[in-house]
Protein backbone atom coordinates (compact mmCIF):
# COMPACT_ATOMS: atom_id res chain seq x y z
CA UNK A 1 0.00 0.00 0.00
CA UNK A 2 1.22 3.22 -1.08
CA UNK A 3 1.65 5.79 1.81
CA UNK A 4 -0.23 8.45 0.72
CA UNK A 5 -3.21 5.59 0.92
CA UNK A 6 -2.29 4.48 4.21
CA UNK A 7 -5.03 5.20 7.10
CA UNK A 8 -4.64 8.38 8.99
CA UNK A 9 -4.42 8.03 12.95
CA UNK A 10 -7.25 9.89 13.25
CA UNK A 11 -9.00 6.99 12.04
CA UNK A 12 -8.44 4.85 14.87
CA UNK A 13 -9.49 7.71 17.27
CA UNK A 14 -12.08 5.53 19.05
CA UNK A 15 -9.70 2.65 18.56
CA UNK A 16 -9.66 -0.59 16.33
CA UNK A 17 -12.83 -1.37 14.23
CA UNK A 18 -14.21 -4.49 14.67
CA UNK A 19 -12.65 -6.84 12.35
CA UNK A 20 -15.40 -8.11 9.20
CA UNK A 21 -15.87 -12.12 10.05
CA UNK A 22 -13.85 -14.17 8.60
CA UNK A 23 -14.89 -15.14 5.34
CA UNK A 24 -14.61 -19.30 6.29
CA UNK A 25 -17.67 -18.67 8.96
CA UNK A 26 -20.33 -17.92 6.62
CA UNK A 27 -19.23 -20.50 4.05
CA UNK A 28 -19.20 -23.03 6.78
CA UNK A 29 -22.40 -22.17 8.08
CA UNK A 30 -23.64 -22.86 4.44
CA UNK A 31 -22.11 -26.60 4.25
CA UNK A 32 -23.44 -27.82 7.95
CA UNK A 33 -27.34 -26.20 6.23
CA UNK A 34 -26.79 -28.72 2.94
CA UNK A 35 -25.45 -31.58 5.09
CA UNK A 36 -28.44 -31.23 6.94
CA UNK A 37 -30.31 -31.13 4.23
CA UNK A 38 -29.06 -34.08 2.66
CA UNK A 39 -29.11 -35.80 5.73
CA UNK A 40 -32.67 -35.59 6.10
CA UNK A 41 -33.11 -37.05 2.77
CA UNK A 42 -30.95 -39.64 3.28
CA UNK A 43 -32.83 -40.65 6.24
CA UNK A 44 -36.02 -40.26 4.77
CA UNK A 45 -34.60 -42.61 1.84
CA UNK A 46 -33.36 -45.37 4.41
CA UNK A 47 -36.95 -45.32 6.00
CA UNK A 48 -38.46 -45.68 2.62
CA UNK A 49 -36.58 -49.14 1.70
CA UNK A 50 -37.10 -50.13 5.19
CA UNK A 51 -40.64 -50.15 5.12
CA UNK A 52 -40.60 -51.56 2.20
CA UNK A 53 -38.59 -54.82 3.69
CA UNK A 54 -39.61 -57.57 5.14
CA UNK A 55 -37.66 -56.57 8.49
CA UNK A 56 -40.24 -53.55 8.20
CA UNK A 57 -43.47 -55.80 9.10
CA UNK A 58 -41.81 -57.67 11.99
CA UNK A 59 -41.89 -54.54 13.81
CA UNK A 60 -45.82 -54.76 13.57
CA UNK A 61 -45.56 -58.58 15.03
CA UNK A 62 -46.13 -61.99 14.21
CA UNK A 63 -48.98 -64.15 14.59
CA UNK A 64 -49.93 -67.98 14.20
CA UNK A 65 -51.89 -69.54 11.13
CA UNK A 66 -53.49 -73.18 11.31
CA UNK A 67 -55.37 -75.24 8.74
CA UNK A 68 -56.30 -78.10 7.01
CA UNK A 69 -55.56 -79.46 3.49
CA UNK A 70 -58.06 -81.57 1.62
CA UNK A 71 -58.05 -82.55 -2.17
CA UNK A 72 -61.20 -81.98 -4.22
CA UNK A 73 -62.67 -85.01 -2.35
CA UNK A 74 -62.49 -83.53 1.08
CA UNK A 75 -59.50 -86.18 2.15
CA UNK A 76 -56.18 -84.76 4.00
CA UNK A 77 -53.70 -84.12 1.80
CA UNK A 78 -49.95 -83.59 2.51
CA UNK A 79 -49.03 -80.43 0.90
CA UNK A 80 -46.57 -77.66 0.76
CA UNK A 81 -47.66 -74.24 2.78
CA UNK A 82 -45.65 -71.37 1.58
CA UNK A 83 -46.37 -67.53 3.21
CA UNK A 84 -45.63 -65.61 0.00
CA UNK A 85 -42.83 -63.00 -0.10
CA UNK A 86 -41.28 -64.68 3.47
CA UNK A 87 -38.77 -67.45 3.57
CA UNK A 88 -41.60 -69.24 5.89
CA UNK A 89 -43.00 -72.61 4.07
CA UNK A 90 -44.10 -76.00 6.25
CA UNK A 91 -45.49 -79.07 5.89
CA UNK A 92 -48.73 -80.29 6.35
CA UNK A 93 -49.37 -83.73 8.65
CA UNK A 94 -50.73 -86.52 7.84
CA UNK A 95 -54.20 -85.58 8.61
CA UNK A 96 -53.74 -82.13 6.45
CA UNK A 97 -53.28 -79.98 9.38
CA UNK A 98 -50.54 -77.27 9.23
CA UNK A 99 -49.47 -74.64 11.64
CA UNK A 100 -47.14 -71.37 10.32
CA UNK A 101 -45.45 -69.54 13.20
CA UNK A 102 -44.01 -66.44 12.94
CA UNK A 103 -45.89 -65.15 9.77
CA UNK A 104 -46.29 -61.00 9.88
CA UNK A 105 -49.37 -59.13 11.04
CA UNK A 106 -51.68 -57.92 8.05
CA UNK A 107 -53.05 -59.28 5.12
CA UNK A 108 -51.03 -62.40 3.81
CA UNK A 109 -50.94 -64.84 1.12
CA UNK A 110 -50.80 -68.45 2.03
CA UNK A 111 -49.95 -71.02 -1.10
CA UNK A 112 -50.75 -74.52 -0.86
CA UNK A 113 -49.09 -76.87 -2.81
CA UNK A 114 -49.21 -80.30 -4.26
CA UNK A 115 -46.84 -82.28 -6.86
CA UNK A 116 -46.65 -78.83 -8.76
CA UNK A 117 -49.70 -77.44 -8.63
CA UNK A 118 -51.05 -74.56 -5.92
CA UNK A 119 -53.53 -72.73 -4.79
CA UNK A 120 -53.18 -69.07 -3.32
CA UNK A 121 -55.14 -67.95 -0.40
CA UNK A 122 -55.56 -64.94 1.73
CA UNK A 123 -55.61 -64.18 5.36
CA UNK A 124 -55.47 -61.52 8.06
CA UNK A 125 -53.14 -62.39 10.69
CA UNK A 126 -53.40 -60.62 13.80
CA UNK A 127 -50.35 -59.62 15.79
CA UNK A 128 -49.98 -62.20 18.80
CA UNK A 129 -52.56 -64.41 17.68
CA UNK A 130 -53.81 -67.37 16.46
CA UNK A 131 -55.69 -67.18 13.11
CA UNK A 132 -57.65 -70.93 11.84
CA UNK A 133 -58.11 -70.58 8.29
CA UNK A 134 -60.42 -73.39 8.21
CA UNK A 135 -60.43 -76.26 5.30
CA UNK A 136 -57.87 -75.03 2.26
CA UNK A 137 -59.17 -76.91 -0.37
CA UNK A 138 -56.79 -78.15 -3.22
CA UNK A 139 -58.18 -78.02 -6.83
CA UNK A 140 -55.94 -78.94 -10.59
CA UNK A 141 -54.66 -76.23 -11.93
CA UNK A 142 -53.95 -77.13 -15.24
CA UNK A 143 -57.58 -77.30 -16.80
CA UNK A 144 -59.82 -75.01 -15.49
CA UNK A 145 -62.75 -75.70 -12.47
CA UNK A 146 -65.47 -74.98 -12.38
CA UNK A 147 -66.86 -75.54 -15.53
CA UNK B 1 -11.82 -15.98 22.52
CA UNK B 2 -9.24 -18.63 21.16
CA UNK B 3 -8.94 -18.88 17.04
CA UNK B 4 -8.46 -22.03 15.21
CA UNK B 5 -5.21 -22.13 13.46
CA UNK B 6 -5.81 -22.50 9.40
CA UNK B 7 -4.86 -25.88 9.23
CA UNK B 8 -7.88 -26.80 11.52
CA UNK B 9 -10.04 -25.05 10.15
CA UNK B 10 -8.89 -26.26 6.46
CA UNK B 11 -9.05 -29.80 7.34
CA UNK B 12 -12.42 -29.14 8.79
CA UNK B 13 -13.68 -28.30 5.56
CA UNK B 14 -12.12 -31.33 3.84
CA UNK B 15 -14.60 -33.50 6.53
CA UNK B 16 -17.60 -31.52 5.57
CA UNK B 17 -16.72 -31.61 1.97
CA UNK B 18 -15.99 -35.89 2.30
CA UNK B 19 -19.33 -35.91 4.38
CA UNK B 20 -21.30 -33.93 1.72
CA UNK B 21 -20.05 -36.42 -1.18
CA UNK B 22 -20.66 -39.39 1.06
CA UNK B 23 -24.42 -38.52 2.14
CA UNK B 24 -25.24 -37.63 -2.00
CA UNK B 25 -23.39 -41.16 -2.73
CA UNK B 26 -25.27 -42.83 -0.23
CA UNK B 27 -28.83 -40.52 -1.54
CA UNK B 28 -28.21 -41.86 -5.08
CA UNK B 29 -27.54 -45.63 -4.13
CA UNK B 30 -30.87 -45.27 -1.72
CA UNK B 31 -32.74 -43.93 -4.89
CA UNK B 32 -31.95 -46.02 -7.86
CA UNK B 33 -32.94 -48.63 -4.78
CA UNK B 34 -36.21 -47.48 -4.16
CA UNK B 35 -37.50 -46.04 -7.25
CA UNK B 36 -35.82 -49.67 -9.32
CA UNK B 37 -33.58 -47.76 -11.77
CA UNK B 38 -29.96 -49.32 -12.71
CA UNK B 39 -26.90 -47.45 -13.21
CA UNK B 40 -27.39 -48.45 -16.79
CA UNK B 41 -30.65 -47.49 -17.48
CA UNK B 42 -29.61 -43.69 -16.00
CA UNK B 43 -26.18 -44.28 -18.41
CA UNK B 44 -28.73 -45.24 -21.49
CA UNK B 45 -31.43 -42.61 -20.69
CA UNK B 46 -28.57 -39.69 -20.62
CA UNK B 47 -26.70 -41.29 -23.63
CA UNK B 48 -29.67 -41.18 -25.28
CA UNK B 49 -30.68 -37.86 -24.79
CA UNK B 50 -26.79 -36.63 -25.78
CA UNK B 51 -26.88 -38.94 -28.69
CA UNK B 52 -28.07 -41.85 -30.49
CA UNK B 53 -28.78 -44.59 -28.37
CA UNK B 54 -25.70 -46.75 -27.93
CA UNK B 55 -26.14 -50.26 -28.95
CA UNK B 56 -25.55 -51.76 -25.63
CA UNK B 57 -28.73 -49.43 -24.64
CA UNK B 58 -30.89 -51.52 -27.22
CA UNK B 59 -31.38 -54.78 -25.50
CA UNK B 60 -30.92 -56.06 -22.29
CA UNK B 61 -30.41 -59.59 -23.59
CA UNK B 62 -30.66 -61.02 -27.55
CA UNK B 63 -30.50 -64.44 -28.06
CA UNK B 64 -30.03 -66.34 -31.96
CA UNK B 65 -29.94 -69.78 -30.42
CA UNK B 66 -26.77 -70.22 -31.85
CA UNK B 67 -25.97 -72.51 -28.69
CA UNK B 68 -27.56 -72.66 -25.36
CA UNK B 69 -24.45 -71.60 -23.07
CA UNK B 70 -26.26 -68.60 -21.24
CA UNK B 71 -29.06 -70.70 -20.64
CA UNK B 72 -29.67 -72.44 -17.03
CA UNK B 73 -31.58 -75.69 -18.18
CA UNK B 74 -33.34 -77.20 -15.20
CA UNK B 75 -34.85 -79.97 -16.97
CA UNK B 76 -36.11 -80.87 -20.28
CA UNK B 77 -35.61 -82.17 -23.48
CA UNK B 78 -33.87 -78.61 -25.04
CA UNK B 79 -31.90 -78.59 -27.77
CA UNK B 80 -30.61 -76.55 -31.00
CA UNK B 81 -32.60 -77.34 -34.50
CA UNK B 82 -31.45 -75.61 -37.72
CA UNK B 83 -30.80 -72.93 -35.68
CA UNK B 84 -33.50 -72.87 -33.47
CA UNK B 85 -34.55 -73.82 -30.06
CA UNK B 86 -37.23 -76.81 -29.71
CA UNK B 87 -38.05 -78.41 -26.82
CA UNK B 88 -41.23 -80.78 -25.57
CA UNK B 89 -41.93 -84.31 -25.20
CA UNK B 90 -42.29 -83.97 -21.39
CA UNK B 91 -41.83 -81.03 -18.49
CA UNK B 92 -38.84 -78.64 -19.63
CA UNK B 93 -37.67 -75.66 -17.67
CA UNK B 94 -35.20 -73.31 -18.76
CA UNK B 95 -33.80 -69.68 -17.67
CA UNK B 96 -31.50 -66.76 -18.20
CA UNK B 97 -30.71 -65.00 -15.17
CA UNK B 98 -31.74 -60.79 -15.14
CA UNK B 99 -32.00 -58.71 -12.21
CA UNK B 100 -34.26 -56.25 -13.82
CA UNK B 101 -37.51 -55.42 -13.34
CA UNK B 102 -39.50 -53.60 -16.15
CA UNK B 103 -38.79 -55.26 -19.69
CA UNK B 104 -40.59 -56.56 -23.12
CA UNK B 105 -39.88 -59.91 -24.16
CA UNK B 106 -39.75 -60.14 -27.53
CA UNK B 107 -39.71 -63.61 -29.80
CA UNK B 108 -39.43 -63.60 -33.75
CA UNK B 109 -40.80 -67.14 -33.62
CA UNK B 110 -42.47 -69.64 -31.50
CA UNK B 111 -44.26 -72.62 -33.57
CA UNK B 112 -45.93 -75.28 -31.36
CA UNK B 113 -45.85 -78.05 -33.55
CA UNK B 114 -47.99 -80.44 -31.56
CA UNK B 115 -49.69 -80.50 -28.04
CA UNK B 116 -51.06 -78.60 -24.87
CA UNK B 117 -48.67 -75.36 -25.34
CA UNK B 118 -45.55 -73.64 -23.98
CA UNK B 119 -44.58 -70.90 -21.17
CA UNK B 120 -42.36 -67.80 -21.42
CA UNK B 121 -41.20 -67.12 -17.86
CA UNK B 122 -40.79 -63.64 -16.72
CA UNK B 123 -39.04 -62.15 -13.66
CA UNK B 124 -38.07 -65.71 -12.89
CA UNK B 125 -35.85 -66.17 -9.51
CA UNK B 126 -34.40 -69.40 -7.88
CA UNK B 127 -34.77 -71.60 -11.36
CA UNK B 128 -34.54 -74.81 -8.95
CA UNK B 129 -37.75 -73.80 -7.76
CA UNK B 130 -38.84 -71.56 -9.84
CA UNK B 131 -40.55 -68.19 -8.26
CA UNK B 132 -42.49 -66.13 -11.05
CA UNK B 133 -44.68 -65.78 -13.58
CA UNK B 134 -44.97 -67.38 -17.23
CA UNK B 135 -47.27 -66.19 -20.30
CA UNK B 136 -48.89 -69.24 -21.45
CA UNK B 137 -49.91 -70.19 -24.77
CA UNK B 138 -52.03 -72.77 -23.72
CA UNK B 139 -54.99 -74.76 -26.14
CA UNK B 140 -54.86 -76.90 -23.47
CA UNK B 141 -56.37 -74.70 -20.75
CA UNK B 142 -59.80 -74.74 -23.23
CA UNK B 143 -57.74 -73.18 -25.95
CA UNK B 144 -56.57 -69.93 -23.62
CA UNK B 145 -54.28 -66.94 -23.20
CA UNK B 146 -53.34 -67.31 -19.14
CA UNK B 147 -50.74 -65.80 -16.98
CA UNK B 148 -49.59 -67.99 -14.48
CA UNK B 149 -47.84 -67.18 -11.14
CA UNK B 150 -45.27 -69.80 -9.84
CA UNK B 151 -44.08 -70.32 -6.03
CA UNK B 152 -41.37 -72.56 -5.37
CA UNK B 153 -41.59 -74.58 -8.19
CA UNK B 154 -45.15 -74.51 -8.08
CA UNK B 155 -47.97 -73.32 -10.83
CA UNK B 156 -50.39 -71.59 -9.14
CA UNK B 157 -54.29 -71.25 -10.71
CA UNK B 158 -53.96 -68.65 -13.58
CA UNK B 159 -54.32 -65.39 -12.46
CA UNK B 160 -55.17 -63.86 -15.92
CA UNK B 161 -57.20 -65.72 -19.15
CA UNK B 162 -58.42 -65.22 -22.23
CA UNK B 163 -60.18 -67.61 -23.87
CA UNK B 164 -59.41 -67.81 -27.70
CA UNK B 165 -61.30 -70.89 -29.32
CA UNK B 166 -61.10 -70.71 -32.71
CA UNK B 167 -57.57 -69.73 -32.50
CA UNK B 168 -55.07 -71.40 -34.99
CA UNK B 169 -52.86 -73.09 -31.98
CA UNK B 170 -50.85 -75.13 -34.08
CA UNK B 171 -48.24 -75.29 -36.98
CA UNK B 172 -48.37 -71.64 -37.70
CA UNK B 173 -45.26 -69.53 -36.38
CA UNK B 174 -46.17 -66.52 -34.29
CA UNK B 175 -44.41 -63.22 -32.54
CA UNK B 176 -44.95 -63.67 -29.05
CA UNK B 177 -44.52 -59.89 -27.24
CA UNK B 178 -44.81 -60.04 -23.12
CA UNK B 179 -44.71 -56.62 -21.62
CA UNK B 180 -43.77 -56.74 -18.02
CA UNK B 181 -44.48 -53.31 -16.51
CA UNK B 182 -44.28 -52.68 -12.55
CA UNK B 183 -47.69 -55.01 -11.56
CA UNK B 184 -49.48 -55.17 -15.29
CA UNK B 185 -48.10 -58.00 -17.95
CA UNK B 186 -49.33 -57.60 -21.58
CA UNK B 187 -49.20 -60.26 -23.84
CA UNK B 188 -49.00 -59.79 -27.59
CA UNK B 189 -49.48 -62.16 -30.56
CA UNK B 190 -48.47 -61.09 -33.88
CA UNK B 191 -48.85 -57.70 -32.65
CA UNK B 192 -52.50 -58.23 -31.10
CA UNK B 193 -53.04 -57.57 -27.06
CA UNK B 194 -54.38 -60.85 -26.73
CA UNK B 195 -54.31 -60.80 -22.89
CA UNK B 196 -53.79 -58.67 -19.75
CA UNK B 197 -53.04 -59.52 -16.13
CA UNK B 198 -51.58 -57.84 -12.83
CA UNK B 199 -49.55 -59.14 -10.06
CA UNK B 200 -47.54 -57.73 -7.23
CA UNK B 201 -46.05 -60.74 -5.78
CA UNK B 202 -42.73 -60.63 -7.57
CA UNK B 203 -40.31 -57.39 -8.38
CA UNK B 204 -37.66 -58.47 -10.80
CA UNK B 205 -35.81 -61.65 -12.33
CA UNK B 206 -35.29 -63.43 -15.55
CA UNK B 207 -36.76 -65.06 -18.16
CA UNK B 208 -37.66 -68.26 -19.36
CA UNK B 209 -39.15 -71.35 -21.42
CA UNK B 210 -41.83 -74.04 -20.61
CA UNK B 211 -42.92 -76.83 -22.55
CA UNK B 212 -44.96 -79.68 -20.76
CA UNK B 213 -46.68 -83.24 -21.35
CA UNK B 214 -46.61 -83.58 -24.86
CA UNK B 215 -45.48 -80.28 -26.64
CA UNK B 216 -43.43 -80.06 -29.17
CA UNK B 217 -41.99 -76.21 -29.88
CA UNK B 218 -39.58 -74.61 -31.38
CA UNK B 219 -38.45 -70.74 -30.95
CA UNK B 220 -36.12 -68.72 -32.62
CA UNK B 221 -34.57 -65.04 -32.45
CA UNK B 222 -35.64 -63.53 -28.91
CA UNK B 223 -35.07 -60.16 -27.25
CA UNK B 224 -34.99 -58.81 -24.06
CA UNK B 225 -35.68 -55.22 -24.21
CA UNK B 226 -35.92 -52.00 -21.98
CA UNK B 227 -39.39 -50.72 -22.42
CA UNK B 228 -40.48 -48.18 -25.16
Amino acid sequence: MPYEKSPSLEAYAEGLPPSPPPESSTRHRWLWVVILVLAAAFVGLVLINFMRSSSAELLVGTGTVTGRVVDEKNRPLEADIFVLRTSIEARSSEDGSFELQGVPAGQQAIVVAHQGAGREFSVVVVAGSRVDMGLLQLTATAVPQGE
Amino acid sequence: MARRSPSIVYAQAHIEYVLILALMGGIVALSLATTGTSVRDIYCTVAGTLADQPASCMHYFVEDFSGLDAWTIVNGNWRIENGQLCGGGREGRMFIPLSYSNYAIRIRVALLQQGNGYGVYFRATNFDRVDGYTFQFDPGYASSFIFRKWVRGNELSPFAVARAPGFNWWGTSYQIAVLVNGNTFTAYVDGNQVLTGRDDTYTHGGVGFRTWDASQVCFDDLSIDPLP
